[in-house]
């Protein structure tokens, strides 16, 4: 036999033929629904500009809206301070505070204004260099102690973001988890987000932090009293929601001490 | 169903034969599909009309030689093999071929897949992978003349 024959017959040998799972196409379908969050909570829900890997804030009295930066790794809104942008003041005195049930959220839309940035100041140049604020995300999510033998990919002002930065986790098994970090800009309507009316929302123990947990598609999102946002997200079926939370607790635990 | 669900759900066999013969392992096969799917759904509008199935194979190769960058990490051998099982013509030299097929790096080894699994032309393979079909030779070039030197007993055993 030559090695044209061998080559052909290894690869077509029966063995390879898989059995198409029910569910795969669900999967797709949780996974493009996760990289939409993605895309959501950079936008509308986390859409605070964020530069050079330091968040930013409105400058007051600006006529047209113009962005300034928090110092970088300050937590997000200043302990006391109110979020910028927003009219009447929203001061943030906890995590909690930040995610909105649909009924709060409703009331909350009515009575204030919505921050934006300037346009053009939420733009990136591509390729974006790895910076501190990927670094300190990795930092938090080692803590976490996934399992051995888990690799990680850095990613900073993720998807254009200024900003923001991400994680992409591959687990031993090969499933992967995208931990993605940004700035919130205004509180978040949690149950705008997942329709299925089982997101729940949960304290951080030893924390100011809570999360919102999301099971239709499986991630949870801790939110920082200062509205920095972490999202922990996946389309692998060998992670569950209790392996995110568990991962997502330990990481913001390890973040505030 | 959407037409990018439809097209999803019949090419899901092909697709999932193909992750398998890329990473030898079925678990990873499903979650390289499942990637490149989402991918392509996201470029659906793009690419519905101009070669879909190259899209999504070029999303599995891209993929599976950005996990081999970051782990460095080998193919198992397909799910059946037993290496303590008694040595049974064929089957074992499709083996002992798998396994040096796995030492190819990723690129060379989608190139060998490409060519002997989907059968598709050099201009086709470099169509899918990206590159140029001069690249596509060299690339096979170097992995066949790999793959010559690791299976030469295997070769010389059979033409004998």
């Amino acid at each position: 036999m030559n090695l044209d024959d061998l080559l052909h017959d290894t690869l077509h040998d029966d063995r390879f033929a898989l059995p198409v799972p029910a569910d795969t196409l669900e999967g797709v379908r949780r996974r493009r629904r996760n990289r939409h969050r993605l895309a959501v909570a950079g936008t509308a829900v986390c859409a605070l500009g964020l530069v050079g890997g330091t968040a930013v804030a409105l400058a007051p009295g600006s006529s047209s809206t113009r962005l300034v930066p928090y110092a970088a790794g300050g937590g997000g809104v200043p302990e006391g301070s109110p979020a910028p942008g927003i009219t009447p003041a929203f001061v943030p005195t906890s995590g909690r505070d930040w995610l909105l049930d649909a009924a709060q959220w409703e009331a909350y839309d009515k009575s204030h204004s919505h921050p934006s940035p300037a346009p053009g100041q939420s733009t990136v140049h591509s390729p974006a260099p790895l910076g501190p604020q990927s670094a300190g995300l990795l930092a938090e999510i080692q803590a976490a102690h996934l399992p051995a033998g888990t690799t990680y990919h850095r990613d900073d002002s993720t998807g254009g973001q200024p900003g923001a930065a991400a994680v992409e986790v591959t687990l031993p098994d090969g499933a992967s988890v995208v931990v993605e970090e940004t700035q919130m800009q205004e509180p978040f309507g949690y149950e705008s987000a997942d329709t299925s009316g089982h997101a729940a929302v949960f304290d951080i123990a030893g924390t100011s932090s809570a999360a919102v947990a999301f099971p239709a598609a499986p991630s949870v999102v801790v939110i920082s009293r200062g509205g920095i946002s972490t999202g922990w997200y996946t389309g692998s079926k060998s992670v569950t929601l209790a392996d995110l939370t568990a991962w997502a607790t330990a990481a913001e635990q390890a973040a505030e001490h | 169903m959407t037409d990018f669900e439809e097209f999803a759900a019949a090419a899901l066999p092909g697709l999932l034969r193909f992750g398998h013969v890329l990473t030898g392992d079925p678990l990873r096969a499903e979650e390289l599909v499942q990637q490149a799917l989402v991918s392509t759904w996201q470029r659906w509008k793009k690419i519905e009309h101009d070669q879909p199935h190259a899209y999504v194979r070029r999303a599995m190769v891209h993929t599976h030689t950005s996990w081999w960058r970051r782990s460095r990490r080998e193919a198992s051998l397909p799910a059946g093999y037993d290496p303590a099982a008694p040595e049974t013509g064929a089957l074992e030299e499709r083996d002992r071929t798998f396994a040096a097929l796995r030492q190819l790096p990723p690129r060379q080894r989608a190139v060998i897949v490409l060519r002997y699994y989907e059968d598709l032309s050099e201009a086709e393979i470099a169509r899918v992978l990206g590159c140029s079909p001069g690249t596509v030779k060299s690339q096979a070039s170097r992995a066949l003349r790999t793959l010559a030197g690791l299976l030469s007993p295997d070769l010389e055993k059979s033409s004998s």
